[in-house]
C-alpha cells in the first residue's frame, strides 16, 4: 500500500520560515569559511537578520490553518505562536552572546550557526503532526545545542556539561523512539490525526499493555527533554556547564519547543488516554517543582539556582498538560510559557553584564551590594525575580494564576495546593537575591564594563515584555486561546 | 518454526533492555555510546517488524531517519569523547566529576 506523495504550492508556503531559516544558515555558513578571522561580529548581525526575516515570514502566515505533506506538517496558530516565541528568544539570546564568547576568546561564526539550525529545529517541532516530523525536529534541535553547551572547549566544565547533555538527551531519544515505535505498533500509523482517529473508532483497550509502556516512555522521553523530576539530574551540571546565554536559550526555547511537541503529542493524538497519564503527569508535576524549589534554596551558585528554579516551573507548566481537558488549560501553558520565556532570559543576561577580570559574576556573592555597583540591573533584577515568584505587576502573576485556576477546574485541588507552597517556597530563595542586592556590602568592587548596545536592547525587551504582560495579561491570553482553537478538533 | 512478529519484538525488547544495563553499568564513554547504538537499533527492529506485519512502507521509513539521526549522535558523541580525552587524559563517565552541587 503505497501511497502517492504530491508536493503542491501550498506546500511550499507551509514551510516558507523554515526554508528562509535554512538557506541563511548554509549560507552563513558558506560566508564564515570565505570571511577571515577577525570579520565575526558581522556574522551574528547576519543570523539576527535571518531570524527577523523569518519573524516576518511567520507573521505573514497567521491565519493559515492547514496540513502539509501528507500530514506531516501543519501551519496553525499554535505553530505561529511557539515560533514567534521561539524566534523572539534566539534573537535575544544571540544579541547577549556577541561581546560575551570574543571575551571567553572563542569568537567564531560556527557559534551563530548552530544557534539557527537549533532554532529550525525547534520550527519543525512546533508543527510537526507526525510522530516522525516530531523526533527528526526533536533531533536537529537537540544536535546543536549539544555543540553549544560544550563550546567553551578549553574550559572543563562546559565540555562536561555536553558529555552530560549529550549521554542523557542519547538516551531520552532512544527512549522516545521505543515508545514512538510501540505507537506505530498499535495503531499502524505515525500521524497524529489518525492515531487520535484509531483510538476513537476502535476505542481504547484497557487491557493491552502496549499502551502503558507507550504513555510510559512517553513521559520519559519528553521529561528528559523538560527537566521533569525524576529525569532532571542532568539539567543543573549542564545549565551551570553551557556558555551563559546559551543556558538562557536552553532553558527557554528548547523548553517551549519540547513543551509545544509534548502538548501537541497529547492534546492531538492521545487525549482519548487522557484519564489514564493526567494522575500520573499530576504527581510528576507536584514532583517537579518541589524538589526544583527545594534543592534551589540550597545553592551558592546563581546560575546553578537558576536551573533549579527552572526545573521547578517546568513543573508548574506540567499542571496545565494536567488540565488539557478545561478549555482554558492549554492557553494558560501557552500563556505561562511566553511570561517565563522573558523573565528567565533577563537574570541570565544581568550574569552576562556581571562578569568582570577577576570573577564570572556567577555566584550569589557576587549580586552582594549591586544596589549600590549597578542600581539600574540591580532594580531589573528586582523586576525578574518578582515575575519569577509571581507577584503583580509581572507576568509571572497572571501566569501562575491561570494554571493554578485550570487545575482546580478539572478538580485537582490537592495540585493546586502543592503549586501555591511551591510558589511560597520559591519567594524565598528569590527574594534572597534581593537581599542581597540591597542589604550587603559590595565583595568585589571592579567597576564594571559598560554593556554594549545589543545587550542592552535585548535585556530592555525581556524587562518591557515581563511587566507588558503583567499589566496587560488579558491580551496575551486572549491571543493563547485563540491560537489552541484547532489543536484539539 | 515460523519466526512470527512476537519473535521479533521480543528480539528489539532483549536488545533495548542491554542497551540500558550497558549505558548504566559501564564506565567507558565508548561502550556507553554503543549501548545507545544499541537501543536505537532496538527501535530499528521493531519498526521493520511493525512495517513487515502491517505491509506498509512508513515503518520502514522511520527506521531510515533513525539509522541517519544514530549516525549523527555517533558523530557528536566521538566529537565529545576526543575533547574530553583531550583535557582528561581518560574516557572513563566517572571522571567527569567537577560540576555537582
Amino acid at each position: 500500500m503505497i501511497e502517492k506523495l504530491q508536493f503542491g504550492m501550498s506546500d511550499f508556503v507551509a514551510l516558507l520560515p523554515e526554508i528562509i531559516l535554512c538557506v541563511f544558515a548554509l549560507l552563513i555558513t558558506v560566508y564564515d569559511f570565505m570571511s577571515k578571522r577577525t570579520n565575526k561580529a558581522l556574522i551574528s548581525y547576519m543570523s539576527q537578520v535571518a531570524f527577523f526575516v523569518t519573524l516576518i515570514a511567520t507573521f505573514t502566515l497567521i491565519g493559515n490553518n492547514y496540513t502539509a505533506y501528507s500530514g506531516m506538517f501543519v501551519i496553525d496558530t499554535f505553530a505561529i505562536f511557539i515560533k514567534v516565541v521561539i524566534l523572539l528568544v534566539a534573537m535575544i539570546s544571540v544579541a547577549a552572546s556577541h561581546r560575551f564568547i570574543t571575551d571567553e576568546g572563542y569568537e567564531s561564526g560556527e557559534y551563530y550557526i548552530l544557534i539557527m539550525f537549533s532554532v529550525l529545529g525547534m520550527m519543525i517541532m512546533a508543527s510537526a503532526t507526525d510522530l516522525i516530523s516530531v523526533f527528526v525536529g526533536l533531533e536537529l534541535m537537540a544536535i546543536p545545542c549539544y555543540f553549544l553547551t560544550g563550546f567553551f572547549k578549553k574550559q572543563n566544565r562546559s565540555i562536561e556539561g555536553a558529555l552530560k547533555y549529550f549521554l542523557m538527551g542519547a538516551f531520552s531519544s532512544a527512549v522516545l523512539a521505543y515508545g514512538i515505535s510501540f505507537v506505530y505498533g498499535v495503531t499502524g500509523t505515525t500521524n497524529l490525526h489518525k492515531i487520535a482517529e484509531f483510538f476513537a473508532t476502535q476505542g481504547v483497550d484497557i487491557n493491552n499493555p502496549a499502551l502503558y509502556l507507550v504513555l510510559t516512555l512517553f513521559v520519559a522521553g519528553f521529561g528528559f527533554k523538560i527537566a521533569a523530576v525524576p529525569f532532571h539530574m542532568w539539567c543543573p551540571d549542564v545549565y551551570e556547564g553551557a556558555p551563559t546565554p546559551i543556558t538562557a536559550f536552553m532553558s527557554t526555547a528548547v523548553k517551549a519547543a519540547s513543551f509545544a511537541a509534548f502538548l501537541r503529542v497529547y492534546a492531538t493524538a492521545l487525549p482519548a488516554l487522557h484519564i489514564n497519564w493526567a494522575p500520573t503527569l499530576a504527581v510528576l508535576a507536584a514532583l517537579t517543582m518541589t524538589i526544583g524549589n527545594i534543592v534551589a534554596l540550597t545553592q551558592s551558585s546563581f546560575k546553578r539556582m537558576l536551573a533549579y528554579s527552572s526545573i521547578a516551573h517546568a513543573g508548574y507548566i506540567l499542571i496545565g498538560l494536567v488540565a488539557l481537558k478545561v478549555s482554558d488549560g492549554v492557553a494558560s501553558v501557552l500563556f505561562y510559557l511566553i511570561a517565563y520565556a522573558f523573565a528567565n532570559m533577563g537574570p541570565f543576561i544581568i550574569i552576562i553584564l556581571l562578569r568582570t577580570k577577576n570573577s564570572s559574576g556567577e555566584m550569589l556573592t557576587d549580586l552582594h551590594g549591586l544596589g549600590k555597583r549597578a542600581p539600574l540591573l540591580a532594580g531589573i533584577m528586582l523586576i525578574f525575580m518578582f515575575s519569577l515568584t509571581g507577584l503583580p505587576p509581572t507576568g509571572g502573576f497572571p501566569g501562575k494564576y491561570y494554571l493554578f485556576y485550570a487545575a482546580v477546574q478539572s478538580n485537582y485541588v490537592w495540585l493546586t495546593v502543592v503549586a501555591c507552597i511551591n510558589t511560597a517556597i520559591s519567594a524565598f530563595y528569590y527574594f534572597k537575591v534581593g537581599m542581597y542586592m540591597y542589604m550587603h556590602e559590595p565583595r568585589n568592587t571592579e567597576e564594571l564594563e559598560k554593556p554594549s548596545t545589543p545587550v542592552l536592547t535585548a535585556l530592555y525587551i525581556c524587562v518591557g515584555m515581563t511587566l507588558l504582560i503583567g499589566i496587560m495579561p488579558h491580551r496575551f491570553f486572549e491571543a493563547a486561546k485563540q491560537s489552541i482553537m484547532l489543536l484539539t478538533s | 518454526m515460523e519466526i512470527t512478529l512476537t519473535h521479533y519484538l521480543i528480539l528489539a525488547a532483549v536488545m533495548f533492555g542491554l542497551g540500558i544495563i550497558g549505558f548504566i553499568t559501564r564506565r567507558n564513554m565508548v561502550t556507553v555510546l554503543m549501548s545507545v547504538e544499541l537501543m536505537l537499533n532496538a527501535v530499528n527492529i521493531n519498526f521493520i517488524a511493525f512495517a513487515r506485519h502491517f505491509q506498509q512502507l512508513s515503518g520502514q521509513v522511520m527506521s531510515l531517519f533513525i539509522i541517519t539521526i544514530a549516525a549523527c549522535e555517533a558523530a557528536v558523541g566521538l566529537a565529545i569523547i576526543i575533547v574530553l580525552f583531550r583535557s582528561r587524559r581518560s574516557i572513563n563517565v566517572d571522571d567527569a566529576n567537577i560540576l555537582k552541587y
